[in-house]
């Protein structure tokens, strides 16, 4: 440190504002006669348009400002107001000369700025910003969710994600306290919005307190703030409605939001398309997933191959469904909490679906044809425990997660004309225990030690019956089943110790730590005859594999958690070892790999609301079982699968450049994106395709992904018109390639996308908003196939009357258009409306729901691309009526 | 009535009128919802009233906007009943509306003056020294409507007080006695929120019609003179002024009367009354309450 101070002395005396010694500028302000102003200010002002320094001028219109130490000069400027005359500003130009303001006088300075009342305000503070709930509610608004997506400078997906400038948020802090983890739908879809006082941006967030200023987080989290008599009392809104045909809906829910406890229980209820197991989306879990390098395998039969339309749920969906939901947070002492989630869903979800395919191949069209009329019954069940003690010297957190689904989903199904029944068991099972200590020792530094474990298993059996395509499993005899079941049970466990060295300006951390993942993947294949003997359908249909990975790694990281300028760098360094078999195929094989995969994140604050981000990792990864079995699977009755290659080895390097920017003051903001991937791998999904199946293997044959995007998105209030504003623009460009019936298939795709709303307050009585989403998709192949491009767009409109301050109407529209080269254009147009009263004195309001009152009853879409043309439709509930009364605690 | 005769000197006592200072024409009007716990032993319970700051270009008011629309509904009803000429045995508890406080700061930037005003049955000026603030500028930032503000920090008479201004308004006044920063002090509090400005609008003087009522000055009759004692004070919006007939004194004389008053009120205004020449008396009938406690004045130390 001397050192450095010595070689930067004589630079501070050249120029003269060395540390301790203030300097001032000085000058006069006159008016446009030359007589002297007094009482004017003189502000030294930053890029930011902030003061930073100021004075007032004397009786003769002479100032003597001091500037304080350590001011950057560059990008300064002098501002002089006074009342009456208009401000006039001059750039920094040094201590020597005089500043001399001759300022012209201003009529009617004030005629702009009467303020009536209190309008919308963001509040900024350090990395928080806060915006005032009351500033931003409308009168139609029912939960937190419902304001929260109206705010300026944040975005709100379908599926309830949350992002603040274009950055997905970590966590929704409820009063401060981590009630729900990444699940806070539960939050934004039950909290009333009344009893929250404010939401607050927290940006560079670091939960653990011990490594606030020494290891930096880019993380943007949202806490919720209460109002004051709602941290005293229970908190509850209970609905209970009935509708048309046949519908009902319940919400009963109790919530507490004291200083001491957080608790959100409801149960809820509906056959009103709303669906429950939304609330209960994990929006971070690929995250946590891949920080822990636990990679899960994903269920492997599926009922057909037609997906889901894509609308949003509540326009597609028939269900029953049931959520009890419980979540309690108790402070025992102080920093020490206890948590409790636990959910249980029931659903019973019907899907009328059709779909016809046409593959087209060089010599031959493949057509394939299915109807299915599915029953899904999931029951899903959670639980979590988690302790956390979070003190300024030690931190403990130990979570420990149990979840078992039972689902059953039955479908009657015609595949190519024959009709057959399928039946679909799938239960998984998954525990996990996941621990987490930190302790501060001598001279700072910190000690940690971690441990996770995991186990998972999901049995899965699908039975088709009876006499499904018999010519190919049976030998053309007729038979009852044909059953396929697979299970892939595995244990997880990933364990380290860590050391931190927190620096003057740079914390040093080292790790060093083993993973180890065991798993099997269990399948068979089997007909079952009419006379209930069972036989394996080929000697290539059973899997009985063998896995396990093991690694130790070592890594060293370096955080600079400066004001200006965040820094990050991690350098793992891993050595894997892969053994698999499968004594059925009678491999045995074994690979071991070194890799090191740095991660580098670089923040700069260029001014005060102004920063710029930059990422870069480097990963080298294995594939997983799913990549090494040989025995086919039939995934779905039409899809075989298996594998015919070696071990799956990616490497995949991701750069992310990021620019944000806001203004709070006048409710600003703005952020660019622009990133790139690159992924080669080893091995390539190649698929055969004929009348009946379409067989995927995945061959050796190297090959890479290249993906570019760069998005854009800003929002803005308007402060004379009560409007918010936001535009969003994504240009992605993809490369990857595909092997089809052994022709090799390079593919670009470039999707460009623009969205733009608007939402103005035109008065206390009506609001209305608008909302356009355009996307356009082309996709091309060197292989001489016409290029497809598919255009759509959504419109979403709605307008709310509130005549009274107890009743309220609200109508809202969506307009769906999809267009495609030498189709006809799809049209779908939804609208529902409904009307509230509300009855003050017994705390109650009525409402009266009209869900797609044009009662659509069928939505089709058509899907082309360069040698697949498919057309999907699918049925739809049609119009839904609901009367619902709620009470307010 | 011993009490009345020892008070009638002390309201006879000749105080020198205050010299005037130049009145000054208003431009804006800010309101403020003002919050205070009074009393730290019963948090909940907090005090609020409305005020409202009128700003020329140098100098400002600071008074209660609850005490003017009292006063304004008071005046109206004295007028009324001129009229029907029901004057005596006048019940005023038909006024309605809260009562504010009568006192008022006024803050003259040239003089470097802060002028107290109160009334007790007389108006009283005390002058202080405007204190000068030094305050701490910080970056954050706030935007009240179309004002875009910024965050300050002070410690003044025992508080820390945080306080957003807004330098396109570039007023160097404030609520109460804060005032020095390079534009109007839009929502201020000390650090405990014990005492709070809230920033409720901001309005245009040229606006605002003037509606002052004017009682009938030249009527000398006894019972409309005792009845001008509680209204004489007229609200002006357009002029920054201190009352011309506005008594000089210090704040320990002040202090005197006004714990005289307290002690012994309807005493003290019968013997008011007679010193202005009035028959006319007030009886009242329940005794007299209490004085609040407040132990947690805005002014903690004397230490500026």
């Amino acid at each position: 440190m001397n050192g450095f101070a010595i070689l930067f002395l004589p630079v501070i005396f050249l120029f003269g504002w060395n540390a301790g010694f203030a300097q001032n500028i000085h000058g006069t302000v006159t008016d446009s006669t030359g007589k002297a102003v007094a009482y004017a200010n003189i502000s030294l002002k930053n890029s930011s348009n902030l003061i930073i320094a100021y004075q007032g001028s004397n009786e003769k219109g002479q100032f003597l400002l001091p500037v304080p130490e350590g001011v950057d000069p560059k990008s300064l400027f002098v501002e002089a107001s006074c009342i009456g005359f208009k401000t006039q500003t001059k750039p920094f130009i040094g201590f020597g000369p005089a500043y001399q303001f001759k300022l012209s006088v201003a009529n009617n300075q004030l005629k702009t700025v009467t303020v009536r009342d209190n309008r919308p305000g963001l509040k900024t503070s350090g990395d928080t910003l806060s915006y005032k709930v009351s500033d931003f509610s409308s009168p139609q608004d029912r939960v937190i969710g419902d304001v929260i997506r109206k705010l300026p400078g944040i975005d709100v997906d379908d599926n309830g994600k949350i992002k603040y400038n274009g950055k997905a948020i970590s966590n929704l802090y409820i009063g401060g306290d981590n009630l729900l983890d990444d699940k806070y739908n539960i939050a934004t879809r039950s909290i009333p919005h009344g009893v929250v006082d404010q939401v607050q941006v927290m940006e560079n967030h670091q939960p653990i307190k011990m490594l606030k200023n020494k290891v930096v987080s880019d993380d943007v989290a949202l806490n919720l703030t209460f109002k004051k008599d709602t941290k005293l009392r229970l908190v509850g809104q209970e609905t209970l409605g009935l509708g048309l045909p046949d519908k009902y809906y319940a919400d009963l829910n109790a919530m507490a939001f004291k200083d001491q406890y957080k608790a959100i229980n409801y149960l809820k209820a509906n056959n009103y398309s709303l669906d429950l197991q939304q609330d209960l989306v994990s929006h971070n879990l690929s995250d946590y997933l891949k920080r822990l390098d636990n990679n899960k395998p994903d269920a492997i039969l599926t009922l057909g191959t037609v997906g889901d339309p894509d609308l949003p749920r509540n326009r597609y969906l028939f269900n029953q469904s049931a959520l009890l939901n419980l979540n309690n947070l108790v402070h025992l002492k102080q920093d020490v909490q206890l948590k409790v989630n636990l959910y249980e869903l029931h659903d019973a979800q019907r899907q009328y679906y059709q779909k016809r395919t046409e593959v087209y191949l060089p010599q031959d069209t493949v057509r394939y044809s299915e109807s299915q009329q599915n029953k899904l019954r999931p029951d899903l069940l959670h639980s979590q425990f988690t302790l956390n003690v979070n003190k300024e010297k030690y931190y403990l957190n130990n979570a420990l997660v149990l979840d078992y689904n039972h689902q059953s989903s039955y479908s009657n199904f015609v595949a190519n004309t024959s009709p057959v029944n399928q039946v679909l068991k799938n239960n998984p099972l998954d525990f996990s225990n996941e621990f987490n200590l930190m302790q501060i020792l001598k001279f700072n530094h910190i000690l940690e030690i971690y441990s996770y474990i995991n186990r998972f298993a999901e049995p899965e059996t699908r039975t088709i019956e009876p006499n499904f395509n018999n010519a190919v499993f049976n030998e053309g005899k007729l038979y009852s089943q044909l059953v396929q079941t697979v299970n892939v049970p595995s244990w997880f466990t990933n364990n380290y110790l860590s050391y931190k060295v927190p620096g003057e300006k740079i914390t040093q951390g080292y790790k060093a730590g083993f993973t180890l993942q065991s798993q099997q993947l269990q399948s068979a294949l089997n007909v079952v005859q009419n006379n209930q003997t069972v036989r394996a359908f080929a000697d290539s249909s059973a899997n009985q594999t063998h896995w396990l990975r093991k690694r130790i790694y070592a890594e060293a990281s370096y955080d600079l958690p400066g004001d200006k300028l965040k820094a990050s760098v991690n350098l793992p360094v891993s050595l894997q070892q892969i053994d698999y078999s499968d004594s059925l195929y009678h491999f045995n094989q074994s690979l071991t790999r070194l890799f090191f995969n740095p991660k580098i994140s670089v923040t700069y604050k260029i001014a005060t609301e102004k920063t710029i981000n930059l990422n870069c990792n480097l990963r080298n990864e294995f594939g997983n079982i799913q990549d090494v079995y040989r025995g086919y699977i039939l995934t779905n009755y039409r899809s075989l699968q298996a594998n015919n290659a070696n071990l799956t080895e990616r490497q995949n390097s991701t750069f992310i450049l990021n620019y944000s920017q806001r203004k709070a003051i006048v409710i600003f903001f703005f952020s660019v994106n622009a990133s790139y991937n690159h992924i080669t791998s080893n091995n390539i999904a190649s698929s055969l395709i004929n009348k009946n199946f379409q067989q995927l293997v995945l061959l050796p044959y190297k090959n890479s992904i290249d993906s570019w995007t760069l998005n854009a998105n800003t929002s803005k209030y308007i402060f004379v018109l009560h409007t918010t504003i936001s535009g969003g623009f994504l240009l992605q460009s993809n490369r990857s390639n595909q092997i089809q019936n052994n022709i090799l298939l390079p593919y670009n795709t470039v999707l460009n996308n623009f969205t733009a709303s608007t939402e103005t307050k035109f008065s206390n009585q009506l609001n209305a908003s608008y909302k356009v989403n355009y996307s356009r998709t082309k996709s091309s192949s060197s292989a001489a196939i016409p290029n497809t491009i598919v255009r759509q767009a959504l419109q979403e409109a709605a307008v709310n009357y509130s005549p009274k301050n107890n009743l309220l109407f609200n109508f809202s529209g969506n307009y769906y258009l999809t267009i495609q080269n030498q189709n006809n254009h799809l049209k779908y147009f939804f609208a529902d409306a409904f009307a509230r009263y509300k009855f003050n004195k017994i705390r109650t309001d009525l409402e009266l729901n009209f869900n797609n009152i044009f009662n659509i009853k069928q939505y089709s879409a058509v899907y082309l691309s360069a040698n697949n043309y498919s057309f999907s439709s699918y049925q739809l509930p049609g119009r839904m009526m609901l009367l619902k009364a709620t009470f307010t605690l | 009535m011993k009490k009345h005769i020892l008070l009638l000197p002390a309201i006879l006592l000749i105080f020198q009128l205050v010299k005037a200072q130049k009145p000054d024409a208003t431009i804006a009007i800010v309101r403020y919802t003002f919050s205070h716990i009074r009393d730290t032993t019963d948090k909940a319970k907090v005090y609020t009233e409305n005020m409202e700051l009128l700003l020329g270009k140098n100098a400002s008011v600071y008074r209660s906007a609850d005490q003017r629309l009292h006063d304004e509904k008071m005046k109206k009803l004295i007028a009324e009943r001129a009229k029907t000429g029901t004057t005596s045995m006048v019940n005023f508890s038909g006024v309605g509306g809260p009562r504010g406080s009568a006192t008022k700061f006024y803050q003259f930037q040239a003089e470097k003056k802060i002028i107290r005003q109160e009334k007790i049955i007389n108006i009283y000026l005390m002058d202080e020294t405007l204190p000068a603030m030094n305050w701490t500028i910080l970056t954050d930032t706030i935007s009240f409507g179309t004002l875009h503000c910024q965050k300050a920090k002070t410690t003044f008479k025992g508080r820390n007080y945080e306080a957003w201004f807004c330098p396109t308004l570039p007023f160097r006044s404030g609520p109460w006695k804060l005032n020095g920063l390079p534009g109007l002090i839009v929502e201020a509090n000390d650090t405990k929120k014990e005492v709070v400005w809230k920033f409720a609008g901001l309005e245009d003087v040229s606006k605002i019609a003037e509606n002052s009522v004017s009682v009938a000055e030249a009527d000398n009759s006894s019972e409309r003179k005792s009845m001008t004692i509680f209204v004489r004070e007229s609200y002006s919006f357009k002029i920054i002024e201190l009352p011309k007939d506005g008594l000089k004194t210090t704040e320990k004389e002040f202090a005197r009367l006004d714990k005289a008053v307290h002690e012994n009120p309807t005493g003290f205004i019968n013997a008011a009354y007679a010193a202005a020449g009035s028959s006319a008396k007030v009886y009242s009938t329940s005794p007299v309450p209490a004085r609040k406690p407040i132990n947690n004045p805005i002014e903690l130390s004397d230490k500026p």
